[in-house]
């Protein structure tokens, strides 16, 4: 799957999640931080991860909320669990 | 390692029963007074997230008083872990240790599996003793993080309160409100918004409740 279409999809899972941040999300940057520029909390975070596993059908591992800063490091990591 | 992990868990099994057995005197002596506000005794069955207020270091013993029929998982703070005496206690009563700071997805569906196993799981999410002196605090905010476990484990949440106890042989009161089924609130997977609209329902349930329990 390209890196573009991971970061449309993981923007529908976002928008799905939270509809307050509509234009935020549409018009985010892989290098936007998750918490302070996306004001994500850590259930919001939790809630996306859950979100993730079931849309890309990947198990995230040995990681915690706090390990994904940017949005650009999630979409590192689907990418690395889809190869 | 599997055959030691094994005899660890045997140990920690033994621990628990030993103690829940040689305790069940002054569980019987002390049991709590516990009201039901609706009047009608809500059967505790099958997976469940209880959660209370948290007044005490001694409340998860309490919780074990007021729901006494029922093994109960506790969610305590990985930072108890620190010592093995005491992480080997919180081992024997099944508690499961969660990072506050960096709460991971493994740790979210560890928690989920016991509820879906049809087990008791007990909270607190005020997240914190509540240390505020004099009587019974008030509550402070609760963290939306129970909407999301019991959403996961697929369980209802019981609000439950506690009352300090006035003196250390005097009973303890307690209040166990009707059980909550997150997953049917909104007859779709709820948005963040309204997991944190859930939770500050299930505080304002709890605080009625303890009203009642003042009254």
């Amino acid at each position: 799957m390209a890196r573009e279409e991971i970061i449309e999809r993981l923007k529908e899972i976002l928008l799905a999640e939270d509809d307050r941040k509509k234009e935020l999300i549409e018009n985010c940057t892989e290098e936007m931080s998750l918490t302070e520029d996306l004001g994500f909390n850590s259930v919001a975070l939790l809630y996306m991860v859950i979100d993730i596993e079931e849309s890309f059908n990947i198990r995230f591992e040995n990681v915690g909320i706090s390990d994904f800063e940017t949005l650009g490091q999630v979409v590192d990591y689907i990418e690395g669990q889809l190869q | 390692m599997n055959k030691k992990s094994g005899f660890l868990k045997f140990i920690h099994k033994f621990v628990f029963w030993f103690v829940k057995i040689t305790a069940a005197p002054a569980m019987l002596l002390f049991r709590p007074k516990v009201l039901y506000p609706d009047g009608k005794k809500y059967k505790i069955r099958g997976g469940a997230l209880l959660i209370s207020n948290h007044i005490t270091s001694f409340d998860p013993l309490y919780m074990q008083f007021v729901i006494w029929h029922r093994n109960h998982h506790f969610i305590c703070a990985k930072e108890f872990y620190d010592k093995p005496a005491r992480a080997f206690l919180f081992d024997c009563f099944q508690c499961i240790p969660v990072d506050r700071d960096n709460t991971g997805i493994g740790t979210m569906r560890e928690i989920a599996s016991h509820l879906k196993a049809g087990e008791l799981v007990c909270m607190f999410p005020e997240g914190h003793v509540n240390l505020a002196e004099g009587g019974d605090p008030e509550l402070q905010e609760f963290k939306s993080g129970m909407v999301l476990i019991a959403l996961m484990g697929g369980a209802p949440i019981i609000p439950m309160v506690m009352k300090r106890r006035k003196t250390i042989l005097s009973r303890l009161e307690a209040a166990v409100g009707e059980p909550v089924d997150v997953a049917s609130f909104y007859g779709k997977r709820p948005t963040v918004a309204e997991i944190e609209e859930i939770t500050k329902m299930l505080q304002e349930k709890t605080r009625e409740l303890r009203e009642a329990l003042e009254a």
